[in-house]
């Protein structure tokens, strides 16, 4: 690693303009990569960092200006090229990845074309000359049979292969910088773990210096040689990515470290340290260190000084004015901490058995959408439905939390929409206390809704715009509690206080909210209900890191406190893990393996559980588990395989049997059940 | 650089500062100009209209035929007619009527289609497809056609029931184009509904095991309201001009009524002798035309979903 840097930012400060005033997105910003060097960026919402790349491409919105400091590629002065010199830099020198490949690319261009262009523009050449680079390029980047791909349009490719595509794009013409801005968030897990073993490939191969942009810290982990953390627009700490993960030097990167759930072999249910409080309004920062009203060791000098980025140690950088006190204190605490730890671990383990008198039975549950019409059948058309949920059973114990775990597609979310009659299911039964809940009678109709609720996924949509958070709550007392009045008034208060919410947000309206209090809101109005069964979809996904923990811990809370049976779809085996008491893994709308957490989280495994597993990046960057990667494109449920869905990409498969027998259930302790042929 | 100029006042946990609803509404307000303009120049109408009718200089019915076809005068300021009635009382007259006659037309073309759009817009479906066709049907008929044809069965329907009709408000051309406009703006209306349905909140609401009509009324139709203002404001200029032009055909208002058609339907057989009797009416609903359609325009501009601003209204 050479120290000739790349790029080099000095003090940045950049701005938007909002109707309301200024905000200040990135401020007094440094950074500097070397050649050949993987630098890592991580923050949540509002941190900036996506500005940071903005402002190096010079691609900010109308509203934004960078208002001081100086950005510098291989010494040169980015901000005063002109429009010429620019778009030499752009593609060329300087190249972007986004979040969203299905948006990155144009819909109506072949893959190939759209490689090409960049070449055409770059490095001319005749049209054949161009082509045969193009389709190089998707070589270099793993893609199945170049020269046919070539040809296809983005929407013929899946996830996956399209982000292969704008990284081929991106490293086209051998860039000296490679920004990517969250390019594995909108992925599955699994093929987030290709797409980083991708970027390892190449990293090699290039020597381009990369900015990894991500919240997401295992990722991080995965990639990075050093890392800049963000808070609310300052970097905040910097240093090597192995040594910060084992001891941060600032106060936030060690809440944020301490506040995800981590994959482990033997899950305790320990709760999750959230970081109180929530993120800064940008329009209102904290006087002195923007940090400290979340800050566990926060003192008066805090609220006086502002800090800066000093270097403290080895390449290290911390804007924590007190970590050497800090550090001292948190040896004295890690004794501490593991001496707690070992109690717990002496604790007796969990029952084993499950319990009888289940609330919810699925008996060979299918839901199929879509369908020919008559006409199409006449003409002799191939029967076309998709099948989102195919022959799914099993049952939810009173009172425990059940996670169900899958990857986009797999059909949880529409198995939640099913519990709670949202959707009718195609065949098979749903049974509650013993009754099909399709033959309810409407009184028992009522009280079914009133016993199963759901939380949603997207704390912005599922609370009306135009309610107030008194009607939004007051709406499920009425009509399943009969509250009125005074007791309504009382109860809503009750629900605020139950959820941490101070009373005074009743006559809020949900745009008023952050992320974490909308969620917050919409967990008080599914207990609201006193309900046995909530369906929890997704419910921490859209949420910030430091958010999530104190969600989860909400709803554990609650959970326990009410007797209350969760359903928690995710697609984060982590958080999955950490919360449930049985889980089930869906592949393809068919279970895989089903069973308590423990069970199902050590050996023996099904192949896809054991995938799903290997290909969570992990924050211990020491931490080596045995890779597995699934090759080959997630099948269509319009057209399902035959025998077991897995067999197309699944690294044990025996033989012929796969392909054709339905996979058998294997149980080896009661109530752990694995559908596969290898344990016949 | 310092961080000063960023630090604001440190505020207890959570709480936002509001200004009071009605400042930012106002400031919301004067941020558009088209809206301004028009807002303002209907006030004007209302306002110059109502008290100038009565205050008129002249009787607008009263004949003053030795003075007819005179010009512009210290007089008669729009001159005289025919008649010799004073064109400037018949035109400020026929104002508050022409108003009237848009906004109740408006009013009946709503009561038809919000019902109706939101409705077929949440259940889709067949029943749906089944409505949607019936509404193309109705939509395929041009509008005057469609208001022709139902202000033609004006005299069978009076023979069955009389309503109230006094010289300005006449309720058949007003329910004729009532009626006209309702199937496009149902269209409207279940495109909004169609858009809502989707949302969580709404499936929140099924899954609570609430009726159509509560989801409908209590968790739609407030966050349709900015859609159906607009939709009203800018039809009111459409409702306008029908009325005018079934004046001018002889089935709106009647002689001696000052409607500004059918003040340019009687002025055509004069151009030669008096131009002004066809150029004040004309100049008239223009401007009545024209401010409307600002203020539904500018109306749009304010209440569109890509300003944050839109929730702020109720």
């Amino acid at each position: 690693m050479s120290t000739k840097n790349i790029i080099e930012i000095k003090n940045l400060t950049a701005e938007y303009k909002t109707p309301e005033g200024f905000i200040g997105a990135v401020r007094d910003f440094t950074l500097s990569i070397g050649e050949g060097e993987t630098y890592g960026l991580v923050g949540e919402s509002g941190s900036g960092k996506s500005t940071v790349a903005w402002v190096i491409m010079r691609y900010l919105d109308e509203n934004g200006k960078v208002t001081g400091g100086e950005v510098r590629f291989k010494n040169q002065d980015l901000m005063t090229l002109d429009i010429e010199d620019l778009r030499r830099y752009r593609g060329r020198r300087i190249a972007m990845v986004y979040q969203d490949p299905m948006t990155s690319l144009n819909p109506s261009i072949t893959v190939g074309r759209q490689i090409q262009e960049v070449f055409e523009l770059h490095s001319g050449g005749s049209k054949n000359e161009t082509w045969d680079r193009s389709v190089e390029m998707l070589e270099k980047v793993f893609i199945v049979d170049p020269p046919s791909s070539a040809n296809k349009y983005p929407h013929e490719l899946s996830g996956g292969q399209q982000q292969r595509v704008v990284i081929a794009m991106a490293l086209a013409c051998n860039p000296d910088l490679l920004i990517l801005d969250e390019p594995t968030t909108g992925l599955d897990v699994t093929t987030e773990a290709n797409i980083l073993d991708l970027i390892e490939v190449l990293k090699n191969k290039y020597n381009s210096a990369i900015l990894f942009i991500t919240h997401n810290l295992g990722v991080i982990a995965k990639v990075s040689d050093r890392i800049g953390v963000m808070y609310a627009g300052k970097m905040i700490e910097e240093g090597p990515v192995k040594d910060i993960f084992k001891q941060p030097f600032h106060p936030y990167t060690e809440g944020l470290l301490n506040c995800i759930p981590k994959i482990e072999e033997k899950p305790s249910q320990r709760d999750l340290k959230p970081i109180k409080g929530t993120l800064p309004n940008l329009l209102k920062l904290p006087a002195g260190c923007i940090f400290h009203p979340r800050c566990p060791y926060t003192e008066e000098s805090c609220r006086q000084t502002v800090p800066h980025l000093i270097g403290v140690g080895e390449e290290r950088k911390s804007a924590c004015m007190r970590w050497e006190e800090l550090q001292s204190r948190r040896l004295v605490n890690e004794t501490d901490r593991i001496q707690v730890m070992e109690k717990e671990a002496e604790a007796p383990e969990k029952s084993v058995s499950v319990q009888n008198g289940n609330l919810m039975h699925l008996r060979s549950v299918k839901k199929y959408f879509g369908g020919i019409s008559i006409f199409e059948r006449i003409v002799g058309m191939a029967e076309d439905y998709v099948h989102a949920v195919d022959d799914v059973s099993f049952s939810i114990a009173p009172g425990r939390v059940f996670g169900l775990v899958g990857e986009s597609g797999c059909g949880k979310s529409t198995l939640g929409r099913a519990f709670i009659k949202l959707l009718n299911i195609t065949e098979g039964n749903i049974t509650y206390d013993g009754k099909d809940i399709w033959k309810f009678s409407r009184k028992e109709n009522k009280t079914y809704h009133k016993d199963v609720q759901i939380i949603f996924q997207n704390p912005d949509s599922s609370l009306n715009p135009k309610k107030t958070i008194e009607e939004i709550l007051a709406r499920p007392l009425r009509l399943y509690r009969n509250l009125k009045n005074s007791d309504l008034e009382n109860t809503v208060i009750d629900l605020l206080k139950m959820v941490k919410l101070r009373a005074g947000y009743r006559s809020r309206f949900p745009y008023e909210l952050s992320g974490g209090e909308k969620q917050r809101i919409g967990i008080a109005r599914a207990f609201a209900a006193e309900p046995r069964f909530i369906i929890c979809d997704e419910p921490v996904s859209a949420l910030d890191v430091s958010v999530q923990a104190s969600i989860l811990n909400l709803l554990l809370d609650l959970q326990r406190n009410f007797n209350v049976a969760l359903f928690f779809i995710s697609h984060d085996l982590s958080v999955v893990q950490h919360l449930s008491y049985q889980i089930g893994v869906m592949y393809l709308g068919r279970l895989c393996e089903i069973g308590l957490v423990d069970q199902v989280f050590s050996p023996p495994h099904h192949p896809y559980t054991r995938a799903l597993l290997s290909a969570v990046p992990s924050i211990d960057p020491e931490e080596t588990r045995e890779a597995i990667r699934l090759i080959g494109p997630v099948p269509s449920a319009k057209n399902p395989p035959k025998g077991c869905r897995f067999h197309t990409r699944c690294p044990e498969k025996i033989g012929q049997i796969c392909e054709e027998k339905d996979p058998p259930a294997y149980e080896p302790v009661p109530g752990h059940i694995i559908y596969c042929h290898l344990y016949d | 650089m310092s961080e000063e100029f960023l630090v604001k006042k440190i505020l207890p946990e959570g709480d936002v500062p509001k200004p009071p609803k009605l400042f930012q509404f106002g400031r919301l307000i004067l941020s558009n100009r088209k809206f301004l303009v028009g807002l303002i120049l209907i006030i004007g109408l209302a306002i110059g209209s109502s008290i100038g009718s009565a205050h008129l200089p002249y009787d607008p019915i009263k004949f003053n035929i030795i003075d007819k076809f005179s010009n512009p005068s210290a007089k008669y300021w729009f001159g005289t007619d025919n008649f010799g009635r004073d064109i400037f009382s018949r035109v400020v007259m026929g104002a508050p009527m022409t108003m009237i006659l848009g906004i109740s037309a408006v009013f009946i073309t709503l009561i038809i289609s919000v019902p109706l759009g939101l409705f077929t817009g949440f259940w889709g479906g067949r029943t749906d497809e089944a409505l949607m066709r019936i509404n193309d049907a109705f939509i395929a008929i041009p509008s005057l056609f469609m208001a022709l044809l139902l202000i033609s069965a004006r005299s069978s329907l009076e023979q069955y029931f009389k309503l109230p009709t006094t010289w300005w408000f006449d309720p058949y051309p007003i329910m004729a184009i009532g009626f006209t406009m309702a199937p496009r703006a149902t269209r409207v209306i279940r495109s909004a509904a169609i858009h809502l349905k989707n949302e969580e909140f709404v499936h929140a609401a099924v899954a609570r095991g609430e009726s159509s009509l509560y989801i409908v009324f209590n968790e739609i139709l407030p966050n349709v309201w900015p859609t159906i203002i607009v939709e009203g404001g800018i039809r009111i200029s459409y409702a306008i001009i029908m009325g005018a032009t079934l004046s001018f055909l002889g089935l709106g208002a009647s002689p001696p009524a000052p409607a500004w058609g059918l003040m340019i339907y009687e002025a055509k057989n004069f151009l030669y002798s008096s131009p002004w009797l066809l150029v004040f009416p004309s100049i008239a609903l223009s401007f009545m035309i024209v401010s409307f359609n600002l203020f539904g325009d500018g109306l749009r501009d304010i209440l569109d979903p890509r300003t944050r601003r839109a929730s702020l209204l109720e």
